[in-house]
């Protein structure tokens, strides 16, 4: 599923959320959408699912706007955080009446996924917990095998074993059955290695798309003594310190050149890449004070 | 891929048809139970008969089930990849057919009614209405898809407007239940005094025709209100 936005606005009444926003999005690819808390991931990912019109420019998948485009709606699944506390079926009746609008929905792989993740399916949806609740909704993400599939913190409220799960089966599922698949998370030193491009939304604009190995070799993480790692970080964007008795390890902003990782090996000095989430914050420095 | 407007209008049909199957029954239970205590007590006959009294009830829910057909339904349709357009058409489809077949199953316990008077030599209330049975019949179909479709009307200012254009909104659904009642009860109207229909009456057929007319008014409201109605993710 090809994915186009062309100077994309998004707002609400006279406020705005996104402005000018453009990128492209490829074909079975998973995708990490990143930005802190309001800056307008979620509305983004609505105008994506035709939950909302864009106040102006314009969104394309395949070729085609998605607001109110039958062929193209139902092909995107869009599972967020949704209030299911008045949702009185059971969930295999909920996954059941879920199915009937999605044509490449797996029945035996959503029974399967409910398994797994341990789900009472004769039980009311609205009686399951906060944790069982957005497994139930991830299940029917997963199983609905929808050509763009959005998970936008879908993860909320599971534990810490379930978010494995989650990220096996996504994993698991999108080799063997490949499609777009964009993930919105706060967690993302656990969702990182999924992820294979990077969006970054910071003060209201699109900062960068990248693809994530490339991302990460701008940054470095350089370990060694003290005194020897001062020396070499100096002069360098230096995105975070931490020290242990004498040894020291700096993650910095910087492509380190041959010459540089020559002389850092005669040094004995480890080089290391950088975690995604230390170069998030790092790129949206400053977000909070401008979002405050 | 089955059509999607059939299959909202399905699941639509499940769901509302769920909520009127525990209206009827719980009416049911209230209308033959207060007439056999009333019976029990001595007084055996009840001031309305049993398709004024299910009409009143019924649209009453039918306005209810308006309400209902909006905020829940439109996020959980939109959600699943329906548009706008086919939550529209399915869900108005599912609430026309399940007025006439509410008003058939009133028709025939009125029909049960009368048989069990019949033999049972009990006396049944009878309507103070003119119209005929038929004409009894068409009365409440089109007052619950009316009463419905004022429900869902209120229900989608709200959810496209601010609250306060809303509330302005749910008079002006007020005041066309009272027009409403000019169409079939003129005597009861709070308009009858500018109406020749409260003194003289109107003809079944236009009565239909205005009916027919208002609902198809409201139809089209409704589905501008919904057109481009945003969903919000929450």
């Amino acid at each position: 599923m090809h994915i186009q936005a062309e100077n994309l606005s998004i707002g609400y009444g006279s406020k705005n959320i996104l402005e000018h926003v453009s990128f492209e999005l490829e074909e079975n690819k998973i995708y990490g959408l990143l930005g802190r808390n309001g800056t307008g991931k979620t509305s983004l990912l609505s105008v994506l699912a035709a939950f909302r019109k864009p106040k102006a420019g314009r969104i394309m998948v395949n070729g085609e706007e998605p607001f109110e485009n039958a062929a193209v709606m139902e092909t995107i699944l869009f599972v967020y955080d949704s209030n299911l506390e008045d949702e009185t079926e059971k969930v295999k009746k909920w996954l059941r009446m879920n199915a009937a609008f999605r044509p490449n929905y797996d029945h035996d792989y959503a029974d399967y996924l409910c398994r797994r993740f341990n789900i009472p399916v004769n039980k009311a949806v609205k009686d399951l917990s906060k944790g069982l609740k957005s497994a139930v909704q991830v299940v029917d993400g997963l199983a609905s095998r929808a050509s763009l599939t959005i998970f936008d913190e879908a993860y909320l409220g599971m534990d810490a074993p379930a978010r494995e799960l989650f990220y096996e089966e996504v994993l698991k599922d999108y080799m063997e059955h490949p499609r777009t698949i964009i993930l919105s998370t706060h967690l993302i030193s656990e969702m990182a290695g999924m992820i294979e491009e990077v969006l970054i939304i910071n003060d209201g604009t699109l900062l960068l798309q990248q693809d994530k190995e490339q991302l990460l070799e701008r940054g470095t993480t350089v370990t060694g003594p003290k005194e020897k790692v001062l020396a070499f970080t100096e002069g360098k964007k230096r995105l975070k310190e931490q020290q242990l008795g004498s040894t020291m390890s700096i993650m910095i902003d910087a492509v380190l050149s041959d010459q540089e990782k020559q002389q850092a090996k005669a040094e004995n000095l480890e080089l290391g890449p950088v975690a995604l989430q230390e170069l998030f914050i790092h790129l949206t420095e400053g977000a909070e004070q401008h979002a405050g | 891929m089955p059509d999607k407007k059939m299959l909202v209008g399905k699941i639509s049909f499940d769901i509302i048809g769920r909520w009127s199957l525990w209206f009827l029954a719980i009416y049911l239970v209230i209308y033959f139970g207060t007439g056999a205590f009333m019976t029990w007590w001595g007084d055996d006959i009840m001031t309305w008969s049993f398709l004024e009294n299910s009409r009143g009830s019924a649209r009453i829910y039918f306005f209810i089930a308006g309400i209902l057909s909006m905020g829940g339904l439109i996020r959980y349709y939109v959600s699943n990849g329906v548009t706008r357009r086919d939550y529209f058409f399915g869900t108005m489809g599912a609430a026309v057919i399940l007025a006439a077949l509410l008003t058939v199953v009133f028709g025939a316990a009125y029909g049960l009614e009368t048989m069990a008077a019949a033999f049972t030599g009990w006396t049944q209330s009878q309507s103070g209405s003119t119209l005929n049975l038929p004409g009894q019949l068409l009365s409440s179909f089109f007052q619950f898809i009316l009463y419905y479709a004022i429900g869902w009307f209120i229900s989608a200012s709200f959810f496209r407007f601010h609250w306060f254009v809303g509330l302005l909104l749910t008079f002006v659904g007020g005041g066309l239940m009272g027009v409403i009642e000019l169409f079939w009860e003129a005597e009861n109207s709070i308009f009858q005094f500018i109406s020749v229909m409260a003194s003289g009456g109107v003809s079944l057929m236009v009565s239909v025709l205005l009916s027919t007319l208002l609902f198809l008014l409201l139809a089209a409201v409704i589905r501008m209100l919904t057109k481009r109605a945003d969903i919000k993710a929450v």
